[in-house]
């Protein structure tokens, strides 16, 4: 069909008038059909839009040139053409994954002239990092019912996430923005090993600022104030497990665990090593090829501390994005006796 | 986002916001995306096509679209929808115009953005992609398993199918098989699959 471009804006013209949001109520009226439509409908269900907006952009950015790419998408397109915040979400996600994207080297770089991450808002990023583990939950349980793979893609979605939130300073935001990704991360996982059928002796997580422990257990003020190091220390993430604390520090490559005043019943034994969410990015080489069983290659010692050699990583403790990333990847570290 | 559109020019390319090198980076770019691709409008072809409940209504919307101009995309399926679903004494018939435009532009707004549109509409499209020719009954034969792909899940299948199954475009019982009829091919090839 010869069609000439003043067709398509005239029709994308009334396209527009159609989706805008009616100006005013009808006058009382019988319309012929007894169909009742609500403007809330569905304007008010921004959240279903707003949960395809990570799946859409990326769709955008590995197939630009692909028209039947955006065919799972047209609801969606009509909403962003109506909705000002649902556009303005999209557009701060695009501008988000692409530098995202192109760091990973999944595309190729390009001057876009758009605002660099660490530019960006933190609460923008907090936004973006919960959405995207939000959208990662839903692409698994709704794999889960459908009875279809879909670890690919919701664990993109994490690591996108992750990856944004090293870019936020605040660590209390950053402790926001991947608030669930534990939980989310670790859905449907089951036991890798025996070993991980044995309840946790102890479960560590860092000490994000002042957003002090994460499971459940009370802000230890000398705890959270060394979750500020000082310069001399500095380059280490500090954990804590209750009362028990710890940290990661790096010599060279080497990540290295150190825990301290282990309980009596763990000195002199073999600790096994648990981080569920190391196999999700994969920039650490682990000690023994598996996150999820990493053997301490000494026992406990007699003043219940233990030190242990985890991986190697090109990653910098000293940088502080790569920092970020890693705490990320630490946000829990399970330990267990290995016999 | 290239060669989306029919014609030489293509005017989405007029439409990309120069400095931030975005698609749609703005509302006026989405619309013009949605009239230009063949493909997308086939969303709003089915939107138009479901006023035929109201056919005051969607004799409104008709006239709207001539009205503005903006008919010419859609003429021929302009033209199939007159023919389908008005009578010849609609427009006779027709007072409170307004009003029935009004609860019209609803409705559009309603099911343009209807997720189940768009499952409808794909669903549709396969249905016209996947038809095996049967002699007995006589018609067409579409498995389930051919309407699923990558990005149109079981479930995602099911809603289309029961959307059609409940507009009379096609006899489907939640059955692996879908059967239709010449007549339900045929209109089926009409309104979703705009060559």
């Amino acid at each position: 069909m010869a069609t000439n471009n003043d067709a398509y804006k005239q029709l994308a013209h009334w396209l527009q008038h159609i989706v805008a949001a009616p100006t005013g109520a009808s006058a009382a009226f019988e319309a012929e059909d007894d169909s009742t439509i609500s403007d809330s409908e569905p304007r008010g269900t921004h959240l279903g839009y707003y949960l395809q907006l990570p799946a859409f952009v990326m769709t955008l950015l590995r197939h630009p040139d692909d028209p039947h790419a955006l065919l799972p998408y047209t609801a969606l397109l009509y909403h962003l053409a109506s909705c000002p915040d649902c556009h303005e979400a999209y557009l701060d996600l695009y501008r988000a994954l692409r530098p995202t994207l192109e760091t990973d080297h999944l595309l190729p770089p390009m001057d876009y002239g758009v605002r660099s991450l660490s530019a960006m808002p933190a609460e923008s990023l907090v936004h973006l990092c919960q959405s995207l583990i939000s959208q990662s939950e839903a692409v698994l349980r709704q794999a889960r019912r459908d009875n279809t793979d879909g670890y690919a893609q919701a664990r993109a979605l994490l690591q996108l996430a992750m990856r944004f939130s090293a870019h936020i300073t605040q660590p209390g935001m950053r402790g926001a923005a991947l608030t669930d990704l534990v939980r989310v991360a670790t859905l449907f996982d089951g036991p890798h090993s025996p070993f991980e059928e044995t309840p946790a002796a102890h479960s560590y997580a860092p000490l994000v600022g002042a957003a002090g422990p994460r499971h459940g257990t009370r802000v230890v003020r000398g705890a959270v104030a060394r979750s500020q190091p000082a310069p001399s220390d500095a380059h280490a993430i500090y954990l804590q497990s209750q009362q028990l604390e710890g940290s990661i520090t790096q010599q060279g490559d080497m990540l290295e665990l150190h825990l301290h005043d282990l309980d009596a019943a763990l000195r002199g034994r073999y600790l096994l090593i648990s981080i569920p969410l190391g196999g999700l990015i994969e920039p650490v080489r682990w000690q023994g090829g598996d996150p999820k069983a990493i053997h301490a290659l000494a026992p406990v010692a007699a003043d219940g501390s233990l030190h242990a050699p985890l991986g190697t990583t090109e990653l910098r403790l000293a940088n502080p994005e790569e920092r970020n990333l890693l705490e990320a990847m630490f946000l829990l570290i399970q330990v267990r006796p290995a016999e | 986002m290239p060669d989306r559109a029919e014609g030489e020019d293509n005017p989405l390319n007029e439409a990309v916001d120069p400095l931030w090198g975005v698609p749609f980076a703005t509302p006026e770019e989405i619309t013009l995306t949605l009239a230009a691709q063949s493909e997308l409008r086939q969303v709003l072809i089915h939107c138009l096509a479901a006023l035929k409940a109201a056919p005051k209504q969607l004799y409104a919307m008709i006239q709207e679209l001539k009205e503005v101009g903006a008919d010419e995309v859609l003429q021929d399926i302009v033209h199939a929808l007159q023919q389908e679903y008005l009578a010849s004494d609609d427009a006779a018939a027709i007072a409170h115009m307004s009003q029935h435009k009004d609860h019209a532009h609803k409705k559009l707004r309603h099911c343009l953005q209807a997720q189940s549109s768009n499952l409808t509409v794909r669903v549709a499209l396969r249905l016209t992609e996947y038809g095996i020719r049967t002699a007995d009954p006589a018609g067409f034969v579409v498995s389930l398993s051919d309407i699923l792909q990558n990005d149109l899940s079981a479930e995602d299948a099911r809603t289309g199918l029961k959307e059609l199954a409940s507009e009379d475009l096609l006899d489907w019982r939640d059955d692996d098989v879908v059967h239709l009829s010449d007549a339900q091919m045929k209109h089926l090839t009409r309104f979703y699959r705009e060559e």
